[in-house]
């Protein structure tokens, strides 16, 4: 797992839009699915809510449900149990025994594997949601392509609009799902893994391309993802998942900084965690024993004395020094491996019977098997409910 | 120090030629046969003589007519047949689904001759049971629309299995993204689903024509009749005039061929057009069925009607016209006149029981030499560099496709007659004949487990240290193993259905059981007739069961070492179904 770096975070906390006030758009409740033949719930319970303009994410492992509540929403899926409302209405309600069909919804979605059409021309592909709404509500064919080669040039794709789908690139085909999906003016733009199949640069390019268009036009969207960063720098709100159940739904610096539960922790990036008991605590501070010894840090107010708790931190949040420190929060330990990935060097020290990873930007003192301390500032480690 | 190993390596390239030499040894078999129908043909039609009686031919006309009439109409009722159960059995939640699915695929291991046989038994006026029971006169299986209709029949279950895995890999997102964004249920199979499946659809279509124009079985049973020719039942008409014109036969073998590679051009075109298709697939999700709502039980009786008639009755009719003593129309009275035994006379006849020991013969050696030659074949292609090279492999294996039965025997027949290799009048020329007609469907079973594995593994092989042949041997064999086997079972199978090819060069001591039936057919024979192709059918139908328990039981042996299919990229890997799965 990558850890985020600091710019990303920042520059999106001084850029967070004012959506508190609009009025909710989407409104999810209580969502249950199971898939037939299967007996456990896809989707326990889901419910949150999205404003107008605002972005949420759905961010959760593989089989966590996130991609199964965003079909629901489309219509593509059929839950056994909740309600779904987009502007206000009911679009599915187990109890109303309401179920819109996904055509109906007025939405646009990018698929994660864009599902361009390879029979038709770029166009075509774009202009289809265009096309598809009842004659007496139809453009007129010129109005059409006008709006599709205006939609295109939104996503630099136009002086491709005559050519093959399939001739496109794959960040290409890419823009042309995202165009596809915004040319009929949806009420709700649904994304389902968009990134995942391009490279390493083109993702990031179009993280940025994406928030930018998102925040220009004022799209409220779903965008369900299992890549942290990519949750981070495009969610107004994220909403981390598990087992068809919504663990934190908090906004990115919040969630980055304080997530509830080891399980968000991990997928947060807290990937040192040691098991123990809360042994005091005192004001924001407490101390938390653990296998390795006793360890100052952060306690939140809903963990007291005597409680079962873990305590974390990120790799980039220790100092390996050499083994004569010491300080607070100082574990002893043998230097096992470094690996030097450029930005700094991927250390993993052993104590005791753990194995701790930290990630150094100044080269680990002394050679592998010699015994280094690992240092964690008291603020930068993390007390959480298991 | 480095001297005595560099000397063992210059002596393993040197002696690394063995399997290029094998190699080599396949490319000369498979040219020799191919080159020898097409040089007899050529030489034998090029007289004025040979054009000239060609022209004079009473039939030409109406045969030239009635094949592209056949061909069309059989290829259309196929696809729609075909195609629609497809849909039904892949996107809706029609019952019983794979009930379904398994027993379209019957009528692939009934051989052809049995089938038009009991097409007469069901629906020629006076003895057919549609005639007699029901008064049905519009429709005569001795008609041109009849035999198409029953050859559509034939050949639905293939229209069906090429149809079904595109149909089935279709990236379901590609619909869902129509339906998501304001298109109707049927807007999406208009504007989405049917563009998708057309080049397929285009490609099979063109298929069945070159192959309904290659069929001798139902024309000749259903159609000769009636004096209904097409070009296949015309030439073994001129081959069994006495004497029989190789002159006549030839041009009229050329004609025919001409348009079986028209044909065979506009499939590979298509094939060719249909690559592009091929999308980026992301998580697959399972289908989700259209509901056919209330139309669901009235769709399945009309499945279950069409395959009582297209599977069942054919069946039946011809168990019970078995034995019978001499055919009449199943009624009560004649029901009650069944002698069973009549099986046991026919099993233990002298003819009978030669024709099947041939028949075995031919298909085991036949199908077991086709498939090894196709795949070092395969081999050579894979590795050959040379354009010009692959282009001349892939042609001569090609080229049998458009070459019918029936020309082959019309070809070797005038061949090995005229030769002084002593092999006319033996199994041995009926096994030369039908190696001719397996190859190019060999190589595409050897070419797709080929294109499967991909070269780097053969590569690391010899990287590591092994010979060529040693690398095919270990490597390749193994891994292709499983669409091998599956290539050799459907060869068997052919092989035991087939008259057209046999039907020209058997002779008393080398006949098969194809051809004894067709025989008996003839000569009005209409229970022996049935009862030994029952038998044949009931052959296959022990060869399928053995190969599938078989089989089974070697995967459950070997189930760890599941061969790596590797595929590179995120390309849409083309749905197979495996023979065996298909055929019991």
């Amino acid at each position: 797992m990558s850890t985020v770096n600091a710019t990303d975070v920042s520059e999106r906390a001084a850029t967070t839009p004012a959506t508190t006030g609009n009025r909710v758009l989407l409104r999810v409740s209580g969502l249950r699915k199971t898939y037939q033949g299967s007996s456990y719930a896809a989707v326990d319970g889901v419910g949150f809510e999205v404003r107008e303009g605002e972005s949420l994410v759905l961010l959760g492992p593989s089989g966590c449900g996130k991609t199964t509540t965003l079909r629901c929403v489309a219509g593509l899926e059929q839950p056994q149990e909740g309600t779904i409302e987009i502007g206000g209405a009911a679009v599915y309600s187990s109890e109303h025994r309401i179920l819109v069909p996904a055509r109906q919804r007025q939405l646009g979605m990018v698929f994660q594997s864009y599902a361009i059409w390879p029979h038709m021309s770029v166009l075509d592909n774009a202009v289809f949601p265009l096309t598809a709404v009842p004659r007496r509500r139809r453009l007129r064919r010129a109005a059409i392509r006008q709006k599709g080669l205006e939609t295109l040039e939104l996503v630099r794709l136009a002086e491709f609009a005559k050519r093959r789908a399939t001739d496109l690139s794959g960040g290409q085909q890419q823009r042309l799902a995202l165009a596809r999906a915004l040319i009929g003016n949806p009420r709700l733009l649904l994304l389902d893994e968009p990134l995942s199949n391009l490279d390493e640069r083109l993702r990031r390019d179009m993280r940025a391309e994406l928030r930018e268009l998102q925040r220009r036009l004022g799209i409220t969207m779903v965008y369900v993802t299992h890549d942290q960063v990519e949750a981070l720098a495009l969610g107004d709100r994220i909403a981390v998942l598990r087992e068809g159940k919504v663990e934190q739904l908090a906004d990115p610096q919040d969630l980055y900084e304080e997530p509830v539960n080891e399980f968000v922790a991990r997928f947060l990036g807290f990937s040192n965690i040691l098991p123990g008991t809360v042994q005091s605590r005192d004001g924001e501070l407490g101390v938390v024993s653990t296998a390795l010894g006793p360890l100052t840090c952060r306690v939140p107010p809903a963990l007291a004395a005597g409680d079962a708790a873990v305590a974390g931190f990120r790799p980039a949040c220790a100092v390996v020094t050499d083994g004569n420190t010491v300080e607070a929060n100082t574990l002893s330990g043998t230097l096992e491996s470094s690996i030097f990935v450029g930005e700094s060097w991927e250390c993993q020290v052993r104590v005791g019977d753990a194995l701790v990873r930290v990630t150094s930007r100044a080269r680990p003192p002394g050679a592998l098997g010699a015994t280094v301390s690992v240092t964690v500032p008291p603020r930068e480690i993390r007390a959480f409910a298991p | 120090m480095a001297t005595p190993r560099m000397r063992g390596l210059a002596r393993r390239a040197r002696s690394d030629v063995s399997m290029p030499l094998i190699a080599v040894l396949a490319l000369l078999l498979v040219g020799f046969c191919v080159a020898v129908p097409l040089a007899y043909l050529i030489g034998h039609a090029a007289s004025a003589d040979a054009v000239r009686a060609a022209l004079d031919e009473p039939f030409l006309g109406s045969t030239f007519r009635d094949t592209i009439v056949f061909a069309v109409l059989s290829c259309v009722v196929s696809l729609v047949i075909g195609g629609g159960l497809a849909f039904l059995v892949t996107r809706t939640d029609l019952p019983f689904r794979k009930t379904v699915t398994a027993l379209l695929m019957v009528p692939i291991v009934i051989p052809g001759v049995l089938y038009a046989m009991s097409w007469v038994l069901i629906a020629s006026p006076r003895i057919g049971l549609l005639d007699f029971y029901l008064h049905i006169t519009w429709f005569s299986s001795y008609s041109l629309t009849g035999m198409s209709v029953v050859q559509g029949m034939a050949l639905a279950p293939l229209a069906f299995l090429t149809l079904l895995a595109p149909l089935r890999s279709l990236d379901v997102s590609l619909e869902e993204a129509a339906l998501l964004h304001g298109a109707t249920n049927w807007r999406t199979y208009r504007r989405v689903t049917i563009p998708l499946i057309r080049p397929a659809t285009l490609t099979t279509g063109v298929l069945l024509l070159a192959l309904n124009i290659e069929a001798f079985e139902i024309p000749a049973i259903l159609g000769v009749p009636g004096n209904t020719y097409t070009f296949t039942t015309l030439i073994y008409r001129v081959m069994h005039e006495s004497p029989p014109d190789f002159g006549e036969a030839s041009v009229l073998s050329l004609i025919v061929m001409v348009l079986l590679v028209a044909a065979l051009l506009g499939q590979a075109y298509f094939t060719k057009h249909q690559r592009s298709y091929r999308t980026i697939t992301g998580k697959a999700y399972r289908r989700s069925l259209v509901p056919l709502r209330g139309l669901r039980l009235p769709v399945f009786l009309v499945v279950v009607v069409y395959l009582l008639i297209a599977t069942v009755l054919p069946i039946v009719i011809v168990v019970y016209a078995g034995a019978r003593t001499f055919y009449a129309v199943p009624t009560g009275e004649a029901l009650s006149q069944l002698d069973w035994t009549a099986y046991r006379t026919v099993l233990e006849s002298e003819d009978v029981r030669n024709a099947a020991w041939n028949t075995i013969q031919i298909a085991l050696v036949v199908a077991t030499v086709a498939i090894v030659v196709a795949a070092v074949v395969a081999w050579a292609r894979y590795k050959i560099s040379n354009p010009v090279l692959r282009w001349l492999i892939d042609v001569a294996c090609n080229v049998p496709l458009a070459i019918p039965g029936v020309v082959t025997g019309v070809a070797l027949l005038g061949f090995y007659v005229n030769v002084s290799i002593p092999i006319y009048g033996t199994i041995a020329v009926l096994m030369i004949g039908y190696f001719t007609g397996f190859i190019p469907l060999a190589m595409r079973y050897s070419e797709t487990a080929m294109f499967q594995i991909g070269n780097e593994l053969d590569e690391a092989a010899q990287v590591g240290g092994s010979t060529r042949l040693r690398a095919f041997a270990r490597v390749f064999l193994p891994l292709a193993s499983g669409g091998l086997i599956s290539g050799w079972i459907f060869l068997v199978i052919v092989a035991f259905r087939s008259l057209s090819t046999a039907v020209l060069l058997y002779s008393p001591g080398s006949k098969v059981l194809p051809v004894l039936v067709y025989e008996q057919w003839t000569n009005g024979v209409i229970p022996k007739a049935s009862a030994i192709g029952v038998i044949q059918l009931g052959i296959i139908a022990i060869f399928g069961l053995v190969v599938f328990v078989l089989l089974r039981v070697a995967r459950r042996l070997t189930r760890p070492a599941t061969p790596p299919a590797t595929r590179t990229g995120p390309g849409a890997p083309v749905e197979e179904l495996p023979m065996e799965k298909v055929l019991v």
